[in-house]
């Protein structure tokens, strides 16, 4: 399958690497199928989230662990039976990044995860009530925090 | 809008399987308990709109290098998991 995106142009791939968010992401419910793209010379810790609907329409993600190591939530049943998990080692996670006109101070969303079932590719971005993770943790400083 | 009253212990239904009631109600404070099916999701208002904002603040609209993203791990990029 191809589609048109405006980092990307062109990119071409595979209909069985869609992930489809059910309830789409808030703030965007209309659109429900996105692709990750990874640039293979990179690190490995971000990624690109790009609508598949919508050329405009792309993210930054990253590997939380990567600067969290004991990030831990539960995932609500509710998502747990809609995205049909069912070994804990299907689901991948990732946080959606906000990066500024500064990169040094970008952020990422520790209070709003991206739950993956990597089996089926079914997401859903589940909002925790938990106050130890904040919607604007920044990345870089916690870098040099966990060092 | 629709406005109701209800006293402590009394409840209302929303459709036919959302039940909320009124739990306690102290300083100004109202407690709550919501009854629901497991794939309704539920959320102090301005924790899910702070959310919709913030991923709206996500979308990106400039170019971006991931390269020079992961340059601001260098410290720790050796430590990665998952």
């Amino acid at each position: 399958m191809k589609i048109d995106t405006r980092h990307f142009g062109e990119i071409e791939f595979q209909e069985k690497n869609i992930i489809c968010f059910c309830r789409g992401l808030l703030g965007f419910e209309e659109f429900k199928r996105y692709i990750l793209i990874d640039n293979q010379d990179t690190g490995g810790v971000f990624k690109w989230l790009q609508a598949v609907d919508r050329p405009d329409l792309a993210f930054i993600v990253m590997n939380p662990y990567c600067i969290m190591p004991d990030y831990e939530f539960d995932i609500p049943d509710g998502v747990v039976e809609k995205l049909g998990i069912e070994k804990p080692e299907d689901v991948a996670v990732f946080t959606i990044v906000v990066v500024p006109e500064d990169i040094s101070k970008m952020t990422t969303n520790l209070k709003a995860p991206v739950v993956v079932n990597s089996v089926n590719n079914k997401a859903e971005q589940v909002v925790l009530e938990d106050d130890r993770y904040s919607l604007k943790h920044p990345v870089a400083q916690s870098m040099k925090d966990a060092g | 809008m629709l406005i109701l009253t209800r006293k402590i212990d009394e409840s209302i239904v929303i459709g036919d399987d959302i039940v909320i009631k009124v739990v306690s109600v102290e300083d100004g404070k109202v407690k709550l308990g919501i009854s629901a099916p497991k794939d309704t999701s539920i959320h102090r208002l301005e924790v899910y709109q702070s959310i919709r904002e913030e991923n709206r603040e996500a979308v990106v609209s400039k170019e971006i290098s991931i390269k020079d993203l992961d340059s601001m791990l260098q410290p720790k990029k050796m430590n990665e998991k998952g």
